[in-house]
């Protein structure tokens, strides 16, 4: 009679430590286990974002601290191009070219078409004035983009021409 | 099998209390930083950064660099740390260009600073210290340089070393060059984060004159040798462009350098060309005879009879020569200057119609020129206390009537601008980084008819050819008329000096530019037709050929 008892007993004690703890402490060690990684990502989130912040705000001052100075530099080399663009400099720079004051100016009569092409010369005594009224009663002759690449060879044209004579008078 | 799961348990709160504890050391350490004290990526710490912008610069029209913001060095010495004083101060001179002595005698002082020199350039820093390193400083600044010097100073005015613009273009446009300082603002928001208010520094506008570099620097060395050679106290040329209002030159002379400011009489810095008064003397005709011809009240072919007096008020009015010029045409009355005729026809076109041409003409009210320290002159209408009916004949040969340079060349050009009136102008146009914003040229009021601007306008021409033929430039017609004007003095006039001016404008027919000439109290010469007549020559021969006006008897068109 006593032995099955204890029997009995021992089967109850075997019994109960099996049916309660695993159903609860699994779901509640989920629910934590998700809490807190939903704060740690919020806390992390957050940290990222405040540093992000601040360093975006560190790189603007460096990057004002930089246009600054290039603004500064820019203007120190505006300032330095002035001085090299001083009217005593070019004055005595364009003397050295050779270069002096107009002693004669003609203008030349020119007539424009409505595109402000010219179309005839007339020219004023003066062997330069005919040179000038040669020169543009020539381009009116060719239709419009004919004239335009005859002006260009002429251009370049003159440009060699102008060359050779260079060659030619060294220094004159 | 009875032990994993405790097991298990007892693991994942171990976990657990590992990330709970993370967490809290975070937050704690967040709310530290937020709360406690400033963030550790923040630099300097301060509540607020400020930023300097940048000052505008100041371009001639075509570019040239007027006016620019830099950063110079103050350089000191410390001579308690020099050893070698002469050669310190033989380095120092050859760099600086100073006299040596005094350089020397400033490091023998002793002490722990002295200064040396203002205002050097970075070359020059750099130069400096690359061998005084710890006996040299050299203090940065922000500060405003003017590479032309004394060119066109009385029309930029100067920035001092507070960065304010005083006088000129600095005066005036000074918000707009200035711009804008920027900042960096720490704050916190309700729930204690922390947050950054950030404006940067907006830099001031760049400025584009419809000044001519080129043609400055002509008209103010032709003032300057005026100037000298009639003894006379200053001197002032304008050049407009009639059609626009556009200040092509506006030279002043003396001048002063505002880099340096180095003057003697701070009443240099004042523009005389907006800021001084004076009478016009003859030059204040042209307006009579064309106020009188859009009156009416004149034809081109009038004529009155001059017997060299008029008595006007109670007061006689003579002409300049004491001659008595008989039956006279009213290209006669311009071309001779004849102080009766102009007072004939004033008195005949009546008070009120008079004085409402002169205010139409631009006189006694401000042009609203974009320059500082504009005055609008002085002209006593009737109605006024101090008006007296004599005033009617002194008015009209420019006398008891006080204008501006810029006021008289603005009335001589709406003439030559088939009367209208045109608003006078320096800036062409404002640039604020992409967005420009161009000046556009704004007429005030039209004055007289076209009719009456080319009568009189042909008045001026055969003045120019009969009388002042010092002011013609062969191939054009110009249109010109001087003035030699008293100098009032308390009490009356002064016999012994006078005014000389001359203006006028070419080419005749279709105007390019108007010009007026301003000589205070010559000496060796006191005919405005002699002593400006000359510079405005000189100025409307290079004109005619910078601009690339061709003759009249071209067909420009």
């Amino acid at each position: 009679m006593g032995s099955s008892r204890m029997a009995i007993f021992r089967n109850q004690n075997l019994v109960r430590p099996v049916v309660a703890q695993p159903a609860i402490d699994a779901r509640r060690v989920f629910y934590a286990l998700t809490l807190l990684a939903m704060i740690s990502l919020s806390a992390f989130l957050y940290l990222t974002q405040a540093c992000h912040v601040a360093r975006q705000v560190d790189d603007m001052l460096l990057l004002e601290q930089q246009i600054q100075q290039l603004k500064q530099q820019n203007n120190d080399l505006l300032l330095q191009i002035s001085q090299h663009e001083k009217l005593p400099l070019l004055r005595q720079q364009a003397q050295i070219l050779g270069f002096g004051p107009p002693e004669r100016i003609e203008y030349v009569e020119v007539t424009v078409n409505e595109e402000g092409l010219p179309l005839q010369a007339a020219a004023p005594a003066g062997a330069q004035a005919s040179v000038n009224a040669t020169l543009s009663a020539a381009r009116p002759a060719a239709s419009r983009s004919g004239g335009l690449l005859q002006q260009a060879i002429g251009q370049f044209t003159g440009w060699t021409r102008l060359g050779t004579v260079q060659a030619q008078k060294p220094g004159s | 099998m009875s032990k994993a799961p405790e097991q298990l348990y007892r693991r994942t709160l171990a976990v657990a209390t590992i990330l709970l504890s993370v967490v809290v050391i975070v937050v704690l350490r967040l709310g530290y930083w937020q709360i406690e004290s400033p963030p550790p990526v923040s630099a300097g710490g301060s509540e607020q950064e400020n930023f300097s912008p940048q000052r505008g610069n100041i371009y001639d029209a075509h570019g040239y660099l007027l006016a620019v913001a830099t950063t110079v060095y103050d350089i000191g010495a410390t001579p308690r740390n020099i050893t070698d004083a002469p050669l310190v101060a033989d380095r120092l001179a050859a760099t600086l260009g100073k006299p040596r002595d005094k350089l020397l005698e400033l490091l023998r002082q002793g002490g722990a600073h002295v200064p040396i020199e203002r205002g050097v350039n970075e070359a020059t820093r750099q130069s400096l210290m690359q061998w005084g390193e710890g006996i040299l400083q050299a203090d940065a600044r922000q500060s405003r340089v003017y590479p032309h010097g004394t060119l066109a100073a009385s029309v930029l005015g100067f920035v001092t070393d507070d960065g304010v613009g005083h006088y000129g273009l600095e005066g005036h446009y000074n918000s707009q060059l200035a711009g804008q300082p920027g900042f960096r603002l720490e704050d916190r928001d309700v729930l204690g984060s922390l947050f950054y208010q950030f404006r940067p520094a907006r830099d001031g506008v760049d400025l584009y004159l419809t000044l001519d570099r080129n043609l400055q620097t002509f008209v103010e060395d032709a003032l300057g040798r005026a100037v000298v050679s009639s003894g006379a106290k200053h001197g002032v040329a304008i050049v407009m462009d009639p059609a626009t209002g556009a200040i092509l030159s506006m030279a002043t002379y003396p001048g002063y350098d505002p880099n340096t400011r180095d003057v003697s009489d701070e009443s240099v810095f004042l523009n005389p060309a907006v800021a001084d008064q004076y009478e016009p003397g003859s030059v204040f005709k042209v307006i009579t005879l064309a106020s009188a011809l859009d009156a009416g009240t004149i034809a081109p072919s009038s004529s009155y009879y001059d017997n060299s007096q008029i008595v006007v008020g109670g007061r006689v009015i003579r002409n300049s020569d004491r001659q008595a010029h008989g039956q006279t045409s009213m290209y006669d009355l311009l071309a001779q200057s004849l102080n009766v005729g102009a007072a004939h026809v004033s008195t005949s076109m009546g008070a009120n119609r008079f004085y409402q041409y002169v205010r139409r003409f631009g006189f006694g009210e401000l042009t609203r020129v974009d320059l500082d320290d504009e005055i609008s002159g002085a002209v006593r209408v009737p109605g006024d206390r101090e008006w007296h009916e004599s005033d009617l004949g002194t008015n009209s040969f420019g006398q008891g009537i006080a204008v501006t340079p810029l006021q008289m060349l603005s009335a001589i050009s709406a003439v030559a601008n088939h009367g209208v009136l045109m608003r006078p102008y320096i800036v062409a146009r404002l640039v604020d980084r992409d967005k420009v914003t161009e000046t556009a040229p704004v007429a005030v009021r039209q004055a007289v008819s076209p009719e009456a601007a080319a009568q009189a306008t042909e008045m001026m021409v055969y003045t120019v050819e009969h009388a002042a033929t010092v002011a013609a430039v062969r191939g054009y017609r110009v249109a010109g008329k001087s003035g030699t004007s008293e100098v009032p003095v308390p009490g009356g006039y002064d016999p012994q000096e006078t005014i000389a001016s001359f203006t006028g404008f070419a080419p005749a027919d279709n105007p390019r530019f108007s010009i007026l000439v301003v000589l205070d109290r010559p000496q060796k010469e006191h005919w405005g037709g002699l002593v400006a007549g000359p510079v405005f020559q000189q100025i409307a021969q290079y004109l005619v050929t910078a601009l690339g006006v061709p003759p009249d008897n071209v067909n420009g068109q």
